[in-house]
């Protein structure tokens, strides 16, 4: 008996471990991605001019993701070209946020893509899609549509992908038993409109809502839903890159590329590579290359919006190298716009909408500039306290930095070469010279050598921060540490050799609900004119409860509604409504 | 027909082959994500060889944490503390010896063989009343009522040994502690490993603590187990009576 139950166990035991280890017992061949995008947006029909508004839900094997990540979300053209981005931090399996459709775009059919990093290891049919068309403020013929349009019509080798190939709306109505009921049917001009979503069998259970009202247009009707739920229906969901070379972002950002040899096109292993970013204070990050060349930086939220700069400390200058950048934007495959029909209801709308777009501009009520988000930062800095911090200002103006450490910076030391400068720093703590040159950086930039800091005089430098050598980052150890902060910013005009790059790292902006005016509190008299056609977006309204209100007033403009809901449960369950109000005067 | 027993197998099974599916659909997103480790930043650590004793807070270097300032941990890094130099130092994966600074360091746990030790890093003005380095408090008790120990090592007076004829110096190392205790949102009072120190250390409930001692037959408080025990109990006492 006791044989038996050993055997038992040991059975239970193996097929236990067979499951924690099958991913690396697979190899990753069988490995699929999991994560996807459902990608909502406002309209989707557009002036040049306006924001689009857009909310993602990230579901992980068909839940809401419990983890951090970061979406990307681009607009493009026929052509490929990329007009517009935007990235937002996924929490809680959601995000919202905005593109700025720029006023110059040209009338025609454009694409809103979506991604996490970590779905880029697999085919790019994964990415949630949307068709948008946007038509130029000035257009007045709108050939943009009618040459695309006939584009996919005639050539047979080019197949237009269905505008909405992904979930639709009577799908939806399938599963979702939620309706969305307003007070009235029919509303004045500047009228409180009560929007009651009655959530049925999903009362007690939290969902977040997209709520969206806009005037009805024909290309909403033609086949698009009008709130987007493209689910990226993958022809297949298996993963491209089987240990993922892309990694997920859920708590720092991921900064890639490649250093190839320019003469041979070979990738350079074991390269060293330096970051730093322009601030007040010596920040600094290392990576090294693998055996493919590629390295990553990790960057946290501390460098959202600033300029990164790059430099290859290995190989050194005799070897030719360079960069490729891993760009976060990128979508290869082709965007074939779906064929539609163009007809005098679109173009009237179109019409209608570039007009009430104009009178929007001249009173400024379209706002093209998003507040960016305050996110905690932490800088990965150098040091914490220097050996030894001097103002210039505390003494007599020197004329520049030779005679600045001649006088005032007792262990820095700065000779003459063969019309070179060479630094070196005295070791406090075995009182020698060092034999390299210290690690130099001005106003947070790390630079190349000291002959670039010597113009820099008492009159430009605010404070100089020394710290003792062999300071150990990390793996690297630094001969010393040399701080500079100017006055007027001058680490930004340093001349940089060859084997520094400049960057700009991504930032995340903050998009308002746009819930309009209320009505209630602005006097009567307002004579400012509301021609609001989006009269109402909110994309973070989470609630439990079996009916949930939200109020807003329409505008001055007259016309049919759609009320369009769209809901997440806690389980993945998407679910969906919509109505139709009308606004007369 | 099956017997209990067989049910019981097929339950271990079960339950086994659940938690294995269950761990492994966990894993996806821990195995994919950006791992960053946070760099440690010090300066080169010189060990003073020889001696008697030794000046680390053990003389098995062990594998531990260490958590940042800014929220970060860095795991599985070889640490120890020197007690005598208050540094804490990590061998660095080129195998040197890095003295960490402690600015960046707001406390430490080493895996021992006893268990886990947890060290927080504290201003040393608080404990010692002296304005001089931050030093780390080993945690022995948290609570209500928490106990601490400020681990040192002292350098004593060489001492003289004959090799080969030659006198030779070294030091020599004796390690000490001086021990805390701490009420939530209260200072520090030290306390020394007597019972009349313990009492003396709450003026306003010393007849509580008294009592609680005669209650549990402690007679003496002679090591650091009987004050991690005394203040758990007096902790819980404390509540119970708020």
């Amino acid at each position: 008996m006791k044989n038996k139950f050993c055997a038992v166990v040991s059975l239970a035991c193996f097929v236990s471990l067979a499951f924690l280890n099958l991913d690396s017992f697979a190899d990753g061949n069988d490995r699929e991605m999991t994560e996807k995008i459902i990608l909502t947006t406002d309209r989707s029909v557009y002036i040049a001019g306006e924001d689009l508004f857009y909310n993602l839900f990230l579901m992980d094997s068909d839940k809401p993701a419990a983890y951090n990540s970061i979406g990307y979300i681009l607009i493009r053209d026929y052509k490929g070209r990329i007009i517009g981005t935007s990235q937002i931090k996924i929490s809680e399996g959601k995000a919202n946020g905005a593109i700025y459709l720029s006023d110059t775009l040209k009338t025609g059919y454009y694409q809103v893509v979506s991604y996490t990093n970590y779905m880029r290891n697999a085919e790019e049919a994964n990415y949630a899609t949307k068709q948008i068309i946007v038509a130029n403020r000035f257009d007045t013929e709108f050939s943009g549509l009618l040459l695309q349009n006939q584009l996919g019509n005639s050539n047979s080798s080019i197949t237009g992908a269905p505008v909405s190939s992904a979930t639709t709306m009577a799908q939806l109505a399938d599963i979702s038993e939620i309706r969305a009921l307003t007070d009235q049917p029919v509303y004045k001009k500047r009228q409180k409109v009560v929007l009651t979503i009655d959530a049925g069998d999903m009362a007690g259970k939290p969902v977040n809502w997209v709520i969206s009202v806009s005037e009805k247009n024909n290309y909403n009707e033609k086949g698009n839903t009008p709130v987007a739920l493209q689910t990226g229906q993958a022809q297949t969901n298996t993963m491209v890159n089987h240990s993922p070379f892309y990694l997920a972002e859920d708590r720092y950002l991921e900064f890639s590329g490649r250093l190839i040899n320019t003469q041979t096109g070979n990738a350079i292993p074991k390269g060293l590579l330096y970051m730093s970013s322009f601030d007040s204070i010596a920040n600094f990050q290392y990576a090294t290359t693998d055996s493919n060349g590629y390295f990553r930086f990790p960057l946290s939220d501390y460098y959202n919006g600033k300029d990164l700069f790059v430099k290859v400390a290995k190989p050194d200058k005799s070897e030719p190298f360079k960069i490729q950048f891993t760009p976060k934007f990128y979508v290869n495959a082709p965007f074939v716009p779906a064929s539609f029909p163009i007809d005098s209801g679109l173009i009237s709308y179109l019409v209608r909408s570039q007009n009430i777009v104009r009178v929007q501009k001249s009173f400024s009520q379209i706002d093209s500039r998003f507040e960016s988000y305050k996110y905690p930062k932490y800088a990965q800095k150098v040091y914490f306290k220097s050996n030894y911090t001097i103002s210039p200002s505390d003494y007599v103006e020197l004329k520049d930095f030779v005679e600045i450490a001649r006088e005032i910076l007792p262990p820095y030391k700065i000779r003459r070469n063969d019309n070179r400068y060479v630094a070196t720093m005295l070791n406090m703590d075995n009182r020698d010279y060092t034999k390299k040159e210290p690690i130099t950086f001005v106003d947070g930039i790390l630079t190349d050598d000291v002959n670039q800091i010597i113009q820099l005089g008492s009159a430009d430098i605010k404070k100089i921060d020394l710290v003792n050598p062999d300071w150990i980052f990390g793996d690297i150890v630094m001969p010393g540490v040399l701080f500079i902060k100017t006055y007027k910013d001058l680490g930004k005009s340093l001349t940089l050799g060859r084997e520094n790059y400049k960057l700009t790292a991504g930032n995340f902006f903050k998009a308002p609900n746009r819930t309009g005016p209320n009505y209630s509190i602005i006097p009567p008299g307002s004579r400012e004119p509301d021609f609001r056609q989006l009269l109402y977006w909110n994309p973070s309204l989470r609630s439990k409860e079996k009916s949930t209100v939200v109020e807003f007033y329409t505008s001055d403009y007259e016309g049919i509604y759609d009320i369009r809901v769209t809901g997440m449960d806690s389980d993945g369950g998407l679910h969906s409504a919509k109505t139709l109000i009308e606004v007369v005067n | 027909m099956i017997s209990y027993k067989y049910c019981q197998y097929y339950i271990l099974c079960f339950v086994l082959v659940l938690t294995a599916s269950i761990s492994r659909g966990q894993t996806q997103v821990k195995t994919s994500s950006l791992y960053f480790e946070p760099p440690l930043v010090g300066k080169p650590y010189a060990r003073v060889p020889g001696g008697v004793g030794t000046p680390f807070l053990s003389l098995r270097w062990t594998y531990g944490n260490i958590f940042l300032t800014n929220g970060d941990t860095v795991k599985n890094k070889i640490v120890n503390m020197d007690c005598a130099k208050n540094k804490l130092v990590y061998i660095a994966n080129s195998n040197r010896m890095v003295a960490l600074d402690l600015n960046f360091v707001k406390g430490f746990s080493v895996s021992t063989p006893e268990g886990l030790r947890v060290f927080k890093k504290e201003h040393s003005i608080s404990l010692l009343g002296i304005d001089t380095a931050e030093v780390f408090l080993e945690i022995l008790h948290e609570g209500n009522i928490s106990a601490y120990a400020l681990r040192r090592v002292q350098i004593g007076s060489n001492a003289t040994k004959s090799a080969d004829g030659v006198s030779v110096s070294q030091n020599v190392y004796t390690p000490y502690a001086i021990f805390y205790i701490q009420r939530k949102g209260e200072p520090y009072v030290q306390v020394k490993l007597k019972r009349k120190s313990l009492i003396n250390a709450f003026p306003g409930e010393q007849e509580t603590v008294k009592q609680l001692l005669k209650e549990n037959h402690i007679r003496q408080i002679n090591d650091e187990q009987a004050l991690v025990k005394v203040i758990s109990l007096l902790g819980a006492r404390l509540k119970k009576d708020s």
